[in-house]
């Protein structure tokens, strides 16, 4: 998981130093990675310049002086190791041996150690332990044999197995970045005079919002005025149907006015919800139909994604009443040899780029089942796989916790189900518009949900922070809230949690509870409220201490409580929506008081491009 | 940058006047510097260029801003009116820009707050407020958000706490034309709704570290960040500390200081100018002791404000507590911290596993507490009192 961004300008275009352009792309990159920082600029002379070093981005761009250099083009990279650790060689851009080729990488080439050693035996000098610079050399060793730049590079690419995105420049050419795309995201920039290449679309959305998607096997150039793309099999992509503008405004991908990424997504769940149902469309309607006659339906996803799922199968299980069954997208053999035509996989993914989850929508598509996408980036690879694609318009999601995705998701999801219950009969026309209208105000309702829990979320926090351990429990549709809890509070307050059905307790789980252990409750208003009060009861015998998150005027479980996180009373089959928002300020709050960040949880990147 | 800050430093501070003894509270000292100046010190460090000072007693001001003239433009403007919707409008004649920055100067928060505030303003070209998740909203002013996040009302002086509402947080970006509003607008909370009504104000959420000076406690609470943000030990070559001393850092001790033999002082702890800390004495965590003040032999202090000139005889034990300047407090007098039930929200310690409400004395300026006094969690001793009578 890495970021690339790439710039090309005919003439001085900007108005600011090409290494500060560079550096205000690469915050907006951050998210990807964030353990090494690097640049190469071509100078208005001619001449190459890289510099790279270990560091965040900010601390890299003061040591290195990012802003004092100027050029025609230039590339810059944020990475996050994955082949040799971080360190200041290690790093991107990497070289060929006459320093003329610099090259930036996201992903993975898997057959590197084998062309390393015939690279060597062919007199090449190799100084990193990364994946990344058998590339440079490949290109020079083809050069060296007398092609020309692009022809070796597409010599070049057809050596390299594994997934990547990647983008170099070569002094002896200095006019133009070439890139090639297999499986990892990148996207061309197209503004006036100036281009762009990039790992995703904030790093360069306050220049342009016309943009292409590449797509796998596509490999071109860029010049400061033109786009060349050819496709696997060499013809030349007609880049005019391929331009996308894009909606997002650059303010979006900013935090201003929040402290972190997360809050402010937080915040802008009851905006992101009135957009995705605004955004509500024919592909909704055609997806309800189809899961109305499917005779299972399969969801699969990854994290946060795989929560939504758990909610949509219990959804289509119980509302519905249409078989449904979900599993984490890496296990996607899991249910690889039952698949048949007649059965739909949903697939869900907030980038469209997850790994895992785009080798679950290849398995299944071998068995010819129909593949709906959910997602929140437009013509991402899952989508571009699928049969259907519908999506969230929750804008985009730099925090890498997921939060507005997580909610729109749901939503959309319950939307979708909604109406195939209502297609297939199983609920009344009176009932779905029920539904409907509770789905309709839980943007407002969002709203009401973040203001009053956020003080709570805060002071508890202040005592969260002190434990090891915690436990989310819920029952029926409240398990996947439970779960996607936890998930947050692991995340990035890196405290261990744990999920389960809250009925399980007795099988084992509560052995572990002692004074003052965290316990916090999922209620919705449904057939488990007061079910739940006998495990809330166990728990206290304990000594646990009580969370309770439920709807206003559950007064029997309150009065079992220590701490509340209140909501406003829906139905329970739209509930979740609302019901992880505490969580989610709970996991950020708790963050905040023991002092890390919430952005830039350790180990974890925003999307994983790597199996 | 072009924007002016208009700091806002006038109010006496009911809630807290035993302590400020009817000075500008903004002038009460955290860690050897007025809370006014942690505002003007983060406004220099944002690149602003221009401060507005607006007090009904300017002349509290003139050595701050003799102090930071070099560093900053400072005008002092004279409050009129009273309320914070009479000191704005003092500031009227004195912008020149088009937008302003309008900030409580007894409002402590770490840079980023007001960075934060002036990057929405950047970015959206809009005009700002920030706020604050707090519990009880009563005490600091209430804000109510609509969906998108834009302010629906604000409340200057909320009766009780209203579920959902955010504290204000003591920092706008705002236009000119608000002064309009203002005008014809009752209070400040009036005005910022009719005028978010019409510009739609974006409020801006603050996560971090924060204390409005409302009350003596709150001097506690800024002592904790404050000395809390403290990373390492800072000795003033002319303090004299005897080698017999242990000190456990962080420490700040200031010129002209003298720490005596065998006195035990475990940081953050701040030891202000010219301050005695006699033999045997113990100075523990978040202590802060101002210019001038006397800790006599044998006294232990915990988590406590000392402001500036006073004096702590021999054998006292001070937790918790807050004592205004110039004050006496003669031998042997003990603070009782444990707190049961109370109204007043204490200080929640963690030791050894456990939990504690704390709470001490708050003692008044230029006030006399007698020989051997034992003080109940939460007593306040008037401003000139002689405790007890």
């Amino acid at each position: 998981m890495c970021g690339i961004i790439g710039i090309v300008q005919k003439g001085k275009i900007l108005k600011k130093k090409l290494g500060t352009v560079l550096r205000g792309c690469l915050k907006n990159l951050e998210y990807r990675g964030y353990d090494s920082v690097g640049f190469a600029i071509i100078t208005w002379n001619g001449e190459l310049v890289v510099r790279k070093s270990k560091g965040k981005i900010d601390d890299v761009s003061r040591k290195l002086g990012f802003d004092d250099y100027d050029g025609v083009l230039g590339i810059a990279h944020t990475r996050w190791a994955t082949h040799g650790k971080p360190s200041d060689i290690n790093a991107h851009p990497h070289v060929d041996c006459k320093n003329t080729i610099a090259v930036v990488h996201n992903g993975i080439i898997e057959n590197y150690q084998e062309l390393k050693e015939k690279l060597k035996e062919r007199g090449h000098f190799f100084i990193s332990e990364t994946d990344t610079e058998i590339i440079a050399h490949l290109i020079e060793d083809y050069k060296s044999r007398g092609y020309d730049t692009f022809t070796a590079f597409k010599k070049a690419i057809k050596e390299l197995k594994g997934a990547y995105a990647l983008a170099f420049i070569d002094k002896e050419v200095p006019d133009r970045i070439y890139f090639a795309r297999n499986t990892s995201p990148l996207v061309i920039g197209l503004g006036k005079n100036i281009m762009f290449v990039s790992s995703d679309i904030p790093a360069f959305l306050e220049y342009t919002n016309r943009v292409i998607v590449l797509q796998d096997g596509e490999i071109g150039y860029i010049t400061g005025d033109e786009v060349h793309i050819e496709g696997i099999d060499g013809t030349i992509v007609d880049k005019s149907k391929r331009i996308r503008i894009v909606d997002w405004t650059p303010e979006m991908a900013k935090k201003a006015g929040y402290p972190h990424f997360m809050l402010k997504e937080i915040h802008e769940q009851p905006l992101a919800l009135s957009s995705t149902l605004a955004g509500i469309g024919v592909e909704v309607e055609k997806l309800a139909e189809v899961l109305a006659s499917a005779q299972r339906v399969f969801l699969t996803g990854a994290g946060t994604s795989y929560h939504a799922t758990l909610i949509a199968e219990y959804l289509l299980n119980n509302l519905a009443e249409i078989p449904a069954f979900s599993f984490i997208s890496s296990e996607y053999n899991r249910y690889g040899k039952i698949l048949t035509k007649n059965d739909v996989l949903i697939a869900v993914s907030q980038s469209g780029e997850t790994i895992d989850t785009l080798m679950a929508v290849r398995r299944a598509k071998k068995k010819n089942v129909f593949i709906a996408a959910i997602s929140n980036v437009i013509d991402s690879a899952i989508p571009r796989e699928s049969n259907i694609a519908v999506y969230t318009r929750a804008g985009p999601e730099i925090g890498v916790a997921a939060t507005k995705t997580f909610t729109t998701q749901v939503f959309l999801l319950s939307w979708i189900i909604i109406k195939s219950a209502q297609i297939k009969g199983s609920i009344t026309e009176e009932e779905a518009k029920t539904l409907y209208s509770s789905l309709r105000r839980l943007p407002e309702y969002a709203r009401n949900v973040i203001s009053i829990n956020e003080f709570l979320a805060k002071k508890i926090a202040q005592d969260m922070a002190g434990k090891q351990s915690a436990y989310y429990l819920g029952r029926g549709l409240a398990v996947p809230v439970s779960m996607e809890g936890a998930l947050k509070l692991k995340e990035i307050a890196y405290i261990h949690a744990e999920a389960y059905p809250a009925g399980e307790s007795k099988h084992g789980p509560i052995a572990l509870v002692e004074p003052g252990f965290p316990v916090l409750f999922t209620i919705f208003d449904d057939e488990y409220r007061d079910l739940i009060l006998a495990n809330i009861e166990e728990m206290k015998a304990r000594g646990a201490w009580i969370i309770v998150n439920t709807f206003e005027g559950n007064e029997k479980a309150v009065k079992l409580s220590n701490n509340v996180f209140k909501t406003p009373r829906v139905q329970h089959w739209v509930a979740p929506i609302l019901h992880i928002i505490p969580y989610q300020l709970l996991a950020y709050y708790t963050s905040i008081v023991k002092g890390y960040d919430p952005d830039k949880p350790r180990n974890l990147a925003k999307t994983v491009t790597v199996e | 940058m072009d924007l002016i800050m208009v700091i806002l430093a006038g109010g006496a501070g009911q809630r807290i006047i035993d302590i400020t003894d009817g000075k500008p509270k903004v002038l009460l000292d955290i860690a050897g510097k007025p809370v006014i100046e942690y505002v003007i010190l983060n406004a220099i460090k944002i690149g602003l260029s221009d401060i507005i000072i607006v007090s009904d007693r300017t002349e509290y001001f003139e050595d701050i801003s003799v102090k930071y003239g070099r560093s900053i433009r400072i005008d002092l403007v004279k409050q009129k009116e009273p309320e914070i919707r009479g000191a704005i409008l003092s500031a009227r004649e004195s912008i020149k820009s088009n937008f302003f920055i309008l900030a409580y100067g007894d409002v402590l928060a770490p840079t980023e707050f007001y960075r934060d505030v002036i990057d929405a303003y950047r970015v959206y070209g809009r005009p700002v407020m920030a706020v604050v998740p707090e519990e009880d909203v009563s005490y600091y002013g209430a804000a109510i958000l609509d969906e998108r996040g834009i302010v629906k009302e604000v409340i200057e002086k909320p009766k009780k706490a209203i579920p959902g509402a955010y504290a204000i947080g003591g920092l706008y970006i705002l236009d000119k034309t608000f002064f309009d509003v203002l005008e014809e607008s009752k209070d400040t909370g009036e005005a910022i709704s009719k005028y978010s009504l019409e510009h739609g104000i974006l409020a801006s959420i603050w996560s971090g570290w924060w204390v409005d000076i409302g009350f003596p406690w709150d001097l506690l609470k800024a002592a904790y960040y404050i000395l809390g943000e403290t990373k390492s030990t800072i000795i003033s070559p002319q303090a004299s500390i005897s080698p017999n001393a242990s000190l456990k850092g962080p420490i700040i001790v200031e010129e002209g200081a003298i720490i005596d033999d065998y006195s035990i002082i475990k940081g953050p702890v701040y030891i202000g100018k010219d301050a005695y800390i006699g033999s045997h004495t113990l100075i523990r965590e978040y202590t802060d002791i101002e210019k001038g003040v006397i800790v006599s032999s044998y006294t232990e202090l915990v988590w406590s404000s000392i402001q500036r000139n006073t004096t702590i005889g021999r054998n006292t034990y001070l937790g918790f507590s807050v004592v205004g300047e110039n004050t006496v407090i003669e031998p042997n007098v003990i603070t009782m911290t444990l707190l049961k039930n109370t109204s007043i929200r204490p200080i929640v310690v963690k030791r050894r596993g456990h939990e504690y409400s704390k709470l001490g004395a708050f003692i008044g300026a230029r006030s006399r507490v007698k020989v051997g006094s034992i003080l109940q969690p939460g007593t306040l001793i008037k401003r000139s009192a002689i405790h007890p009578e």
